[in-house]
């Protein structure tokens, strides 16, 4: 998802929407922490043991992946209908995968899907839900408001 | 294919016709499968599909579109048009490979994509994956995390 080549990342996206289309939305729920874990390995390390996970360093700066409209749509779908209706677990998974979308996309390819992600942060984080969840979710606003609202 | 002869159905066997015809059960490394003969080879993917696990005949054109596709170390020569062309042949036939033998195509993917990881051709897999979700009849969730996965 981070390739060089445009046509493999082209490729990649194409894939992963051929996955997704033929998933029932449980399904495609199940899919969200793996989404997690490639961009962990691609883009994220932790830059302190005792942060854990809140705070992290970026090893690129943007994932090719995301740098498409396609790209960023094809993820933030499924990634938007399990933090709505997934399980905890999943919502925790969802929330940090948004974090990730806000933080390594571009700012044109992830234009259109910024009133679709807010929304469903903001909705969900109104529900009583644990503190694990609500501050991954706030983290992603304020991400939103720091990084994609800049003029 | 079948016609009525008489008034007793007759299997035509094309699909047999078609593979000999383009020297499937003889095929080696050294006589490889052209763009022709892969694109002809295509069109009866769907048919041939249902006995490449049960008929050792038919088994033979998917031995020979894996060997060329997974042949290692990577042939410059090899062509990127002919490649994909057999590439498709093969995501045919593994899209149309019966629900009920959905294991072992479930397998033989896994293998494939351990074949391109070590020839750095994941590119291959990729497509595979694809052609392969968009038109499979099986139902693959239970592994479509390990497809994710892989493609990202």
């Amino acid at each position: 998802m981070n390739s060089n080549d445009k046509g493999l990342v082209e490729k990649v996206v194409n894939a992963i929407t051929a996955i997704f289309s033929k998933l029932r939305k449980e399904d495609q729920f199940a899919l969200v922490p793996v989404v997690r874990e490639a961009i962990e390995e691609i883009a994220v390390e932790a830059s302190d043991d005792h942060l854990g996970q809140i705070v992290y360093r970026k090893k690129v700066q943007s994932i090719k992946m995301l740098e498409t409209k396609e790209g960023v749509k094809t993820l933030a779908g499924v990634i938007q209908n399990s933090i709505l209706h997934g399980s905890l677990k999943n919502r925790v998974d969802s929330a940090f995968c948004f974090k990730y979308l806000i933080d390594f996309s571009a700012p044109l390819a992830i234009k259109t899907e910024v009133i679709k992600i807010c929304g469903a942060l903001i909705r969900v984080v109104t529900d009583k839900f644990p503190p694990e969840l609500k501050m991954q979710i706030f983290l992603a606003l304020r991400l939103m408001l720091t990084h994609r609202c800049k003029r | 294919m079948i016609e009525k002869q008489h008034g007793i159905l007759c299997e035509l066997k094309l699909e047999e016709k078609v593979m000999n015809l383009c020297h499937i059960p003889t095929h080696s490394i050294k006589n490889q499968i052209t763009t022709s003969q892969a694109i002809m080879l295509r069109a009866i993917a769907p048919k041939v599909a249902d006995q490449i696990f049960s008929k050792k005949f038919y088994n033979n054109l998917f031995s020979a579109l894996k060997d060329e596709l997974t042949l290692d170390p990577v042939q410059p020569e090899q062509g990127p048009e002919r490649i994909q062309a057999i590439l498709m042949c093969f995501a045919e036939i593994c899209a149309h490979v019966p629900t009920h033998e959905y294991v072992v195509i479930n397998e033989e993917i896994l293998e494939f994509y351990l074949k391109c990881v070590k020839r750095g051709t994941q590119g291959l897999y990729i497509d595979l994956i694809q052609y392969y979700c968009q038109n499979t009849s099986s139902t693959y969730e239970k592994n479509a995390h390990f497809y994710a996965a892989n493609v990202l």
